[in-house]
């Protein structure tokens, strides 16, 4: 029998800057995370989405375990790259050119196309909603 | 044929008494991401109000009702954890398989699954009993409660399995002493034992049992007593019997039930 429980990867997920041990570290967390969508974390993503209104992607770029997305807003015209797993996105619909609807809540953006979620985009709110690891990896 | 397969129908239903964590993607709606987080939000805001420092937290992930269950699955939370503030201390089943771990979670995580109600129901024990699972967690003392052999319908006073309501059930008894130390399940079940913890009892027939038993990595029986196994009474660590057992021993521990806006 099929059970119910959502898949999960993700999440890493930095600002634009971040890292490259806190790109690693952040793939290796996303092993068992128990999230049905990925997750991505940037820094300051509520100026771009205020402003950008409907939102494309302009690329999507894999490394290894990390995949870079630059989404580009309609209305703004200014581009914005969030980093995210890339198992995260095996089977997504996240392909360049695909219009994207930001839908804002009191912890992030939800980005969703054709009515799927493809990626929520935590405010510094969501992210300290959303962290996984072992207990005994202190 | 069609008897044993309703037979298993009805077993999945009630093992689904705990957390189980099957590796398996489903596409997830907009709505329910946003509500999950909303859950979190809603609830990180009512553990602040609340004035604690460490309270049980539990979510309805799957329909129990039939069993008279309304939450499926518990841990604890422990706002000055040093992973993060209001993080969920739980033991998770390794996506439908015979294992388990221990992990530190943010309330999103928590909530961010396949939900049956998108409600939580937090219990904060006496000013004391949190000092004292917070001293527990702090120092890691709860990691050696860990069996990482995991059953959802595991018994509550054998160490073969266990499940992840009964690992905080244990830990929640390590810190209830005072003049002796619990430093092993067994100590921690003569414990809950003598304190009078009753579990939840499943009405589970042997054709029941023996589909999950043939089709579930994470269901076994073998550790129940043949006594209460052959009369089909299996008797696990719920939820329930947990916030039950907490308000019998501390009349004063305040509930707080929270539906997703």
């Amino acid at each position: 029998m099929r059970q119910s429980l959502l898949c999960l990867f993700i999440c890493a997920v930095i600002a634009n800057q971040a890292s490259a041990q806190s790109v690693t570290d952040a793939s290796r967390a996303s092993v068992n995370v128990s999230i049905g969508i990925p997750v991505a974390a940037t820094a300051a993503s509520g100026q771009f989405f205020r402003d950008a209104g409907q939102l494309s992607v302009a690329s999507v770029q894999a490394s290894g375990k990390v995949t870079t997305v630059v989404l580009k807003g309609a209305q703004s015209g200014a581009e914005f790259s969030v980093q995210i797993a890339s198992k995260g996105l095996e089977g997504s619909a996240l392909a360049v050119g695909v219009t994207i609807t930001a839908v804002a809540s009191a912890t992030g953006h939800l980005l969703v196309q054709g009515g799927k979620a493809l990626m929520f985009v935590p405010n510094e709110v969501g992210q300290s909603l959303l962290h996984h690891s072992r207990s005994r990896d202190v | 044929m069609k008897r044993l397969l309703f037979f298993v129908a009805a077993l999945l239903a009630a093992a689904q008494v705990h957390a189980g964590r099957p590796c398996e993607e489903r596409p997830t709606t907009p709505r329910t991401v946003s509500r999950a987080l909303d859950l979190a939000l809603q609830t990180r805001e009512q553990l602040d109000q609340s004035g604690a420092s460490l309270a049980l937290i539990a979510r309805a992930g799957q329909d129990l009702t039939k069993w008279g269950l309304h939450y499926s699955h518990m841990g604890l939370v422990w706002r000055d954890h040093p992973k993060g503030k209001w993080t969920v201390v739980h033991e998770l089943n390794q996506c439908g398989t015979a294992t388990s771990e221990i992990y530190d979670e943010g309330l999103g995580n928590f909530f961010l699954d396949d939900l049956w109600r998108m409600e939580a129901v937090i219990l904060v024990p006496s000013p004391e009993m949190q000092q004292r699972l917070v001293a527990v967690l702090s120092t890691q003392k709860h990691v050696p409660f860990h069996q990482s052999r995991y059953s959802m319908v595991a018994y509550p006073f054998s160490t073969r399995y266990q499940n992840s309501n009964q690992w905080m059930l244990e830990v929640l008894a390590a810190a209830s002493v005072r003049d002796v130390s619990i430093d092993s399940r067994e100590q921690a079940q003569s414990w809950l034992k003598m304190a009078g913890y009753q579990p939840t009892e499943l009405k589970l027939d042997a054709l029941t049992r023996l589909g999950a038993r043939m089709t579930r990595a994470n269901v076994a029986f073998d550790d129940h007593p043949n006594e209460l196994r052959y009369s089909d009474r299996i008797r696990t660590v719920t939820v329930d019997s947990v916030l039950r057992f907490v308000e019998r021993r501390e009349p004063a521990a305040q509930r707080i039930e929270i539906a997703a806006r």
